[in-house]
């Protein structure tokens, strides 16, 4: 179930919002993990009882790591190895085979039958939340949950479920139990969720149409200003694909009293590959940081041993994205920019902020060639088509089959929504905040996104497999 | 402070009205009331649960529920007149042109756009395909002594090309290099199957400047003027003559708002168009009940002897009166529910095959053959 369809708008949230409401504060969090368990067996059936598995197993190694603290080491070991297996399983076990495929058919060998395993939605979100809680139980940050339930809670909430942010467990075990929902939170949460409904009906998912359309034809037929316009219009949907998402989960998580982390902040205002990262996903470079990159040593190694360090976070920051080899492809080259940022491009950057602006906003538009086109070799033809579109002017395309107007509004809403308008507006930018303006135009565009949903069914979520 | 929190509870208090009043007040509305069928189609029943279904059943749901969404008509007219009224923006089924002209926009339905712009073109393999099928269909209704016609109707996009936007009018191939007008170039000169394209004299309609619209604005078909000036062009063909279309002949019958209006959901809004009736004295004619939509049986106190049988899409409904009363008999039928028992049972004397020129390439088809049931 996608937050941004009618069935959650109209018959999920109403009920659960009420039910919420009307039953006394020490059921709520039994009634939000049902909930949540039902929002989640509603597009996962079956594999709600791998969620269940999952939820179960992790309460137990928390509590295990806590009763059996002279051996807690060697469940930190076992549970992490469990969690990942699992995700390698269900997300990369036919990538791992169609690689070793590829060794076996060069040396000659009979190949093996990839099997076809379905990836179950969100997994890669709920099982770094559950080594979040057991992690933080090992290092002692939290105590374990005595209530299978608040782990349940925690792991299985419904608005981060499937497609975050991803939450830390230190970050919101207090609120699990201590929280309330105040007319202030109530209403932040309405905002941001109505701005974050906004962002992916009216904004996304319109550019995604011209984007998909362009990025669905053969690479034969598409010219080099063809691939401009779909990778522009693709920057910037998939930036309020899934800002607006983060930001409905967070508005979601303030109507039932939790305070999530921002997950993005204007990243495309970024200014270096580094600031990028500190403002795209955060919860997952933050995740990575803190589970992956400081027990690596961080940067408190070396220099070599930095930069090995930063290869293996993008390297595994690109495999989560997804199981092949273009994800990887993608990480590795974000990898290689932080890497070469801190070796000698740091300085230049620092006295040129246009050129550093210019510079940062063409490696990520580039990179997002890779992330979109699964095929590499396609993806290079791609890219060749941005570098020399005097080589690739000719097409039988229309691309106003494409492209209208509309898009164009949109697009020309999407550049000024990312974060000049927010920069330009300065102080009167506070004043609209939670004014009446700003309310009534928060009701117009929640009224247009349902317009738009039901008029609509094309609706692609791109973090969805994730 | 206190200003600001009043503010919030009023955004809180329309929001939670947003999310609980539609379905209440639909809940409310009586069944008859409720969303309009302004779809065209059979809206989703509620869908059976069993376990067996539970992997496909909230999927099923959702369907349902989207087709029932409360004020669903009302919500799908709103946003498609921001869309269409404000920024002309194509969709699936429409292409807006000029001077609110709608144009008919699938890919997968002939692509008539894609007809004139030279990205639908015709295969050398079909064009034999047809050639052969038409052939053997012509041979074997000569055999039984049937006169067989095939009537292409030229499509309201190439004869209102001029409203097209013109981006695409940009790229409208020459007439050489038209796929429909291929065809009927080729199968003139490589069989003997009698072919109508009545293009040229709907063209030269236009080009005396005649007042009168032959298509629809808001519809994907010829009207009333435009059945009137194909079926003139058939008839001749069969030896029968009607008297070419004048002014005096034409009635305007009042305003109407086409099939692709109805597609945006906009019938209100886009009622542009007028009907037309051609006044002219012709035979009566007693109409059968339908068999099923679109195949009817027709009688006539014409003069002429030949008994008709017509295969047809919707672009015969204009010529219908026409050429239903200069035949005693005419049996009318679509071209999906065409069989070859229709033709033993009937037993025509002339058989007319008509369909729009985007669905050319079901010429490589025989709705007249004979099938052997399992």
């Amino acid at each position: 179930m996608l937050f941004s369809s009618m069935t959650f708008l109209w018959i999920f949230l109403p009920l659960v919002l009420l039910l919420n409401w009307l039953l006394p504060r020490k059921m709520t969090n039994g009634f939000l993990v049902l909930a949540s368990l039902f929002f989640y067996a509603w597009g996962e059936p079956v594999y709600i009882l791998l969620m269940m598995f999952s939820i179960i197993f992790n309460w137990l190694a928390g509590r295990c790591i806590e009763v059996f603290s002279a051996r807690k080491h060697l469940v930190l070991v076992v549970t992490v190895t469990t969690n990942l297996l699992l995700l390698a399983y269900f997300k990369y076990l036919g990538m791992l085979v169609r690689t070793f495929n590829a060794v076996l058919n060069t040396a000659g060998l009979p190949v093996l039958e990839v099997p076809q395993v379905i990836l179950p939605i969100g997994i890669s979100f709920f099982t770094f939340q559950a080594l979040s809680y057991v992690v933080d139980v090992y290092r002692g940050e939290v105590a374990a949950q005595k209530h299978l339930l608040n782990v349940a809670l925690y792991i299985s909430f419904f608005p981060q479920l499937i497609a975050g942010p991803i939450v830390r467990y230190h970050d919101v075990n207090e609120q699990i139990d201590h929280r309330t929902v105040t007319v202030e939170r109530f209403g932040e949460g309405v905002r941001r969720f109505v701005y974050g409904l906004g962002k992916k009906v009216l904004l996304s998912n319109i550019m995604a149409q011209a984007a998909d359309g362009i990025f669905g034809l053969d690479i034969s037929l598409v010219s080099g200003g063809m691939a401009w316009a779909a990778i522009l219009l693709y920057t910037l949907q998939i930036y309020y694909d899934f800002s607006g998402y983060s930001d409905m989960a967070i508005g979601l998580g303030k109507m039932f009293g939790f305070d999530f982390n921002e997950n993005f902040h204007y990243p495309y205002t970024s200014c270096s590959i580094r600031e990028f990262w500190h403002r795209w996903h955060i919860s997952l470079s933050t995740w990575f940081r803190e589970y992956v990159y400081i027990p690596l040593g961080g940067n408190r190694q070396g220099t070599v041993c930095t930069y090995r360090n930063l290869a293996i976070v993008f390297f595994l920051t690109g495999l989560w994205h997804g199981a092949s080899f273009s994800f990887v492809f993608w990480g590795l080259y974000h990898g290689l920019f932080q890497v070469m940022e801190r070796v000698w491009l740091k300085a230049p950057l620092k006295k040129r902020p246009w050129a550093a602006w210019i510079y940062t906003t063409l490696v990520v538009v580039f990179g997002w060639v890779f992330f979109r086109i699964e095929n590499f070799t396609i993806a290079l033809s791609f890219a060749e088509r941005m570098l020399t579109p005097w080589r690739y002017g000719q097409t039988s395309v229309i691309i106003q089959d494409y492209v209208n107007w509309l898009t164009v509004a949109v697009f020309v809403m999407g550049i000024i929504g990312m974060g000049p308008i927010q920069r330009f507006l300065g102080q009167m930018g506070a004043k609209w905040k939670r004014s009446a303006a700003e309310a009534v135009y928060l009701l117009l565009v929640f009224w247009l996104c349902i317009a738009a949903l039901t008029s609509n069914t094309y609706n692609p979520f791109i973090y969805f497999k994730f | 402070m206190k200003k600001r929190r009043l503010i919030q509870i009023a955004l809180i208090v329309f929001f939670v009205a947003s999310i609980y009043l539609p379905s209440l007040l639909w809940l409310g509305t009586p069944e008859e009331q409720r969303n309009a069928t302004t779809e065209n189609r059979m809206l989703r029943d509620f869908p059976s649960f069993s376990l067996q279904k539970i992997e496909t059943w909230p999927g099923e749901f959702e369907t349902w529920f989207n087709d029932h969404i409360p004020f669903r008509s009302r919500l799908v007219n709103a946003y498609n007149k921001m869309q269409h009224l404000v920024f002309q923006v194509p969709t699936y089924t429409v292409l807006p042109g000029k001077e609110d002209y709608l144009f008919y926009n699938r890919k997968n339905d002939g692509y008539p756009i894609g007809l004139l712009t030279g990205n639908v073109m015709l295969q050398p393999e079909l064009a034999l395909q047809i050639v052969e099928n038409l052939t053997t269909i012509h041979q074997e209704m000569d055999d039984a002594g049937i006169e067989f016609v095939v009537l292409l109707a030229p499509s309201k996009e190439r004869m209102c090309a001029a409203f097209l936007p013109d981006y695409l009018q940009k790229r409208i191939v020459p007439d050489d290099q038209y796929p429909p007008l291929q065809l009927v170039n080729y199968l003139r000169e490589n069989t003997p199957v009698r072919i109508v394209y009545p293009y040229e004299d709907l063209l030269q309609m236009q080009a005396q400047g005649f007042p009168y619209p032959l298509y629809y604005a808001t519809d994907t078909h010829w009207n009333t003027l435009g059945g009137y000036v194909g079926s003139r062009a058939l008839l001749e063909e069969l030896g029968i003559h009607l008297p070419p279309l004048e002014l005096d002949m034409v009635i305007e019958k009042g305003p109407y708002a086409g099939d692709l209006a109805f597609a945006l959901n906009l019938t209100n809004e886009l009622r542009n168009d007028v009907t037309y009736a051609v006044s002219l004295e012709l035979p009566d004619v007693e109409m059968s009940e339908p068999f099923s939509p679109g195949n009817y049986d027709y009688i006539s106190d014409s003069d002429e002897e030949r008994r008709l049988l017509v295969v047809r899409d919707s672009y015969f409904n204009a010529m219908e009166p026409f050429v239903v009363s200069q035949f005693p008999e005419t049996a009318v039928r679509y071209v999906t529910s065409m069989s070859y028992e229709d033709l033993e049972i009937f037993s025509p004397d002339v058989v007319v095959w008509e369909l729009t020129e985007r669905f050319f390439y079901q010429l490589a088809n025989n709705p007249f053959a004979y099938v052997v049931e399992e």
